[in-house]
């Protein structure tokens, strides 16, 4: 790790760069000159944003408050856990705890800074990690592993058996920094009988664990108040897909970016609904136009994500796709899979419901939607069984109408290379054509952007799509 | 799997298949002490060779060979340990009898222990035979594996090894993974880390699963680490 | 007494000839098919500068890939503990060796006394060895003796996959033909370069003194480039070539054997 980069904390330092930037969006345009020519590099990640109008200012707004809670929260008494992105912060905020969910951390850095998380992600494989692992965590981890972040008071992680590649890195995690670790065991089937008291049980034993970690016990009035909250933010998140199937899409690609951040770092807070509101607002507005949310207006093809996005610096993926007039049509991360939304009449048992009569029920409703995010939703099982990995982007592409699909993920995703050609071979038989990246969506040294940009081009060229 | 394979697997078939490898891990674990002793009458090789045997004979005869073999040590006076360094291999699957060979080569080493996912460790520890059958199976099997991919046991299996260095006066750890386990990958740093802090000389190795295929790299590795520990 | 050591490596083959713990002579080739031939070469290199036969050695080390299939060698040492012996010898001070040689990069930490204490290599895969380097070059069109001083002129360093060669080398292509100055895409094969041997070190917890051997350690862009990363300064022995060092700790070793022997008898 260079010198330079153990000087200052990696969580401190995002902040430190997203709280300026979240006050110079209420700045005039005069003054936002001005600071842009003090930052030479960094223009090239707010511009984007600050195009976007309210959403991309609320977007920095909510990250920016995001940090601020973490850092004041050994200070107000709150315990900061470790999480992945298949885990629902919800219950964190509705227990007192601060999040701190790997992937979408390590996406921000690589998102902003010329050498992303290289140095963090080098010094995990330095302290042991292999070079095979995924670089979701590794990223972000490196970080916290070499005490360049805040304190880790404990870890939390639903990937096992799931993503062994994910579930390892908070284990090693665990023994390394000696701290507490609970994981929760997901059976491979979703939505019957069974499975749905397996996740109710274990649940209950996590929040046991982690009343235990945080000293506090699970307030009724705080779990209702967030799941109030994640019921508003799942009825707007229900519009904005129920929007992205209008042709053409009148959802910008970004917006992809801002569900992600939002709902796995601040599900159940009031800022990310406020972001999803401005979203829908902005959406809504290009629907009644009957306008494309491309820049260009112009909507040329529909590209489903089957998996993640490519978070490659200054939101290169996201502008190449507004730039060529390819609408985003969503990805693995940003399916809600709430019962309100349209997508899940033929993915029987996917969905799950927030029902806050009474204690029961709301574990029930937050175990259940636990169940339901990204990978443990529909990698829990082989690609091929009903409901699971291929069923689901089927269902997807269908409803969406994407006119092509394309992979992104990591190397190190043992989850997916293990079945992507059998699963891209499947597709393509259904008529849709797919194209696997080789690169890394959190490491631009495995695949430079010029490579990936280069392959992208040719894809879409060859297979007639462009 | 009654119905699959057209079979019936009674209650009795389940106690009697469970008491015939419990017969077989017993022998595997008085193997496993032989070994421990100063005076040791088996090579890593012939000892590892035994256990990978057993993954793949049907388990009357493979009892019976262990049987004959315990036998055998039993009566001779042999010692393969003497003037050379005691090692354990540790790490994940290997079936490769090739690779231990490769390590007692040349002769100044002789492997001792092992917690691989093929050998002592695969055999585990008896499942009880008292019990309702399958409920014992299944606590055995999820309950009693130290392969990593059991998270939140990593002080455990620490444990495990330092007891099994203790016991058989281990003088080198070799910790081998195969590419893409990232579970005993990175574990193995953990204990090179711990086992090293405290005087536990260790070497990490990453290789192919398969036929030995590198043995030049390997060779290189294993005789620095020799002359580092000797 | 004289000793020799001869180092087979796979792309250069080392002899030295030592007497008093100096060296007489000393020979660097390109290694052949045999390996037997390649010692043969050096050997009779080594001679000619020494101006001695070799009936006058009284105790040959071989050392590196070939080295139990040299006939007129004694004793057969692993390049590792070569290595650092040479290094010891080659710098006094040093604690922590990198050597990065044409197919293989290792790092290794020796005590006071020259032992190797910890070690670590990579001969996996050609990125984070002299063969990118060459490759690179190559692609550049320049010799690989000019790519180091290009870290000094860069103002921008690329960036470059820095994972596999084969890609990385795609990369150059396409910097090289988007019009990028040549400066900037040698400094950013530098630094991927530096970057993959940083993970080494740091892995091994590199203490100070560092020094580097093998032929890489001639790139000052890439030892600059460590050097910043590590946050230490690299030093480059200057007693004698580094590439040499693998040989020279062979000497060292057949003298200490013989004097062993000696003492025995």
């Amino acid at each position: 790790m260079r010198p330079e980069i153990k000087e200052y904390n990696y969580d401190w330092m995002l902040w430190r760069i997203l709280d300026p930037a979240s006050r110079i969006a209420d700045g005039s345009l005069k003054e936002l000159d001005l600071a842009y020519r003090y930052v030479p590099y960094f223009k090239g990640v707010l511009d984007p944003l600050l195009r976007e109008g309210l959403p991309g200012r609320l977007f920095l707004k909510m990250i920016n408050t995001y940090f601020e809670n973490l850092h004041t929260a050994h200070a107000k008494g709150k315990k900061i856990a470790i999480t992945t992105f298949c885990f629902s912060p919800a219950i964190c905020y509705a227990l007192g705890v601060v999040p701190v969910t790997l992937e979408p951390l390590t996406a921000l850095g690589g998102l902003m800074w010329k050498r992303g998380t290289f140095d963090y992600l080098d010094y995990a494989c330095e302290m042991g990690f292999t070079e095979t692992s995924c670089s979701s965590q590794r990223g972000a981890l490196g970080a916290y592993l070499a005490g360049l972040g805040e304190e880790i008071d404990f870890l939390l992680c639903d990937t096992p058996g799931v993503c062994d590649t994910n579930a390892n890195a908070f284990a090693f995690a665990a023994a390394f920094l000696d701290k507490p670790f609970y994981q929760l065991n997901y059976p491979q089937t979703l939505g019957d009988n069974k499975t749905d008291n397996y996740h109710l049980a274990d649940y209950k034993e996590m929040i046991r664990f982690m009343e235990d970690q945080s000293g506090k016990k699970l307030d009724l009035d705080r779990l209702r108040q967030v799941l109030d909250e994640v019921d508003k933010q799942d009825e707007l998140i229900s519009d904005l897909e129920d929007m992205q199937r209008l042709i053409p899409n009148p959802l910008p690609p970004m917006y992809n970016l801002f569900n992600y951040v939002g709902r796995f770092l601040f599900a159940g807070m009031p800022e990310y609904t406020r972001l999803l509101k401005s979203m829908v607002d902005k959406a809504g507005e290009n629907a009644s136009a009957g306008r494309s949310g491309l820049r260009s207006g112009k909507e040329k093809r529909r590209l489903f994500l089957c998996y993640i996005d490519h978070y490659s610096l200054n939101w290169n993926f996201w502008q190449w796709l507004d730039d060529h007039g390819i609408a985003h049509m969503g990805s693995i991360l940003s399916r809600g899979f709430r019962d309100n939304v349209c997508y899940t009449e033929d993915l029987e048992g996917s969905t799950y419901s927030v029902d806050t009569s009474n204690i029961d029920t709301m574990i029930d409703s937050i175990a259940q939607m636990n169940a339901r995010l990204p990978m443990v939703r529909s990698i829990r099982g082989p690609y091929d069984q009903p409901n699971m990995w291929l069923d689901e982007s089927l269902v997807m592409a269908k409803v969406f109408q994407a006119d092509c699909i394309i992979y992104n993920g990591t190397p190190g995703c043992r989850n997916t290379w293990g079945m992507v050609k059998p699963f891209a071979k499947e597709i393509e038989k259904h008529g849709y054509p797919v194209h696997i990246m080789y690169s890394d969506a959190f490491d631009d040294r495995i695949e430079s952007w010029e490579a990936t940009r280069e392959r992208l081009d040719e894809f879409f060229k060859i297979r007639g799509l462009l | 799997m009654d119905d699959h394979f057209n079979v019936s697997i009674t209650r009795d078939n389940l106690v009697d298949s469970i008491k015939l490898y419990n017969k077989g891990r017993r022998l595997l674990k008085q193997l496993e002490d032989i070994r421990c002793r100063p005076e040791v009458g088996i090579t890593g090789t012939e000892a590892f060779a035994a256990a990978v045997a057993g993954t793949v004979m049907p388990r009357e005869e493979y009892t019976m060979h262990l049987n004959d073999l315990l036998e055998g040590l039993s009566q001779s006076k042999n010692n393969v340990a003497d003037g050379k360094k005691r090692l354990m291999t540790i790490g994940s699957i290997s079936d490769d009898i090739d690779l231990i060979q490769l390590i007692e080569e040349d002769t100044k080493a002789v492997v001792v222990s092992e917690n691989l996912c093929f050998g002592v460790r695969y055999e585990g520890n008896e499942i009880d035979e008292t019990d309702d059958p399958v409920k014992a199976l299944a606590e055995g099997y999820l309950g009693e594996s130290t392969c990593p991919r059991m998270y939140g046991k990593y002080k455990d299996r620490l444990a495990i090894l330092k007891e099994a260095i203790e016991q058989a006066g281990v003088e080198g750890v070799i910790m081998q993974n195969i590419r893409f386990c990232d579970l005993h990958g990175s574990e193995n740093s953990l204990f090179e880390r711990d086992l090293e802090a405290i005087g536990i000389p260790c070497l990490k190795l990453e290789r192919e699963y398969g036929p030995l295929v590198e043995k030049g790299r390997v060779r290189m590795r294993v005789d620095a680490f020799l002359e580092r520990i000797a | 007494m004289i000793t020799a050591g001869c180092d087979v490596g796979s792309l250069t083959s080392k002899a030295v000839l030592m007497k008093n713990k100096r060296i007489i002579g000393s020979y660097i080739t390109k290694s052949r098919v045999k390996p037997e031939v390649s010692a043969r070469e050096a050997m009779q290199g080594a001679l000619q500068q020494a101006g001695i036969s070799e009936d006058q050695i009284t105790c040959c080390v071989g050392t590196g890939y070939g080295r139990e299939k040299i006939p007129f060698v004694n004793v057969a040492v692993s390049e590792i503990a070569c290595h650092g012996k040479g290094a010891k010898w080659l710098m006094p001070s040093v604690r922590t060796i990198i050597d990065i040689g044409g197919q293989d990069c290792k790092a290794m930490k020796i005590d006071a006394s020259g032992k190797v204490i910890k070690f670590i290599t990579n001969d996996k895969c050609a990125s984070g060895t002299g063969r990118f380097l060459e490759v690179m070059a190559r692609v550049l069109g320049i010799n690989i003796e000019d790519l180091g001083r290009m870290s000094r002129k860069a103002k921008t360093p690329v960036i470059l996959a820095s994972t596999c060669t084969v890609w990385a080398q795609a990369d150059v292509i396409k910097y090289l033909n988007s019009g990028y100055a040549l400066e900037d895409i040698g400094a950013g094969i530098n630094t991927a370069m530096a970057n993959r041997i940083a993970i080494l070190a740091n892995t091994i917890k590199a203490e100070k003194d560092i020094s580097m051997t093998g032929g890489v350690a001639k790139n000052e862009g890439v030892v600059t480039t460590l050097s910043k990363t590590l946050g230490q300064k690299i030093k480059v022995a200057r007693k004698a070539d580094p590439q040499l060092a693998g040989a020279i700790g062979a000497a060292l070793f057949a003298e200490e054997h013989k004097t062993e022997q000696g003492g025995k008898q």
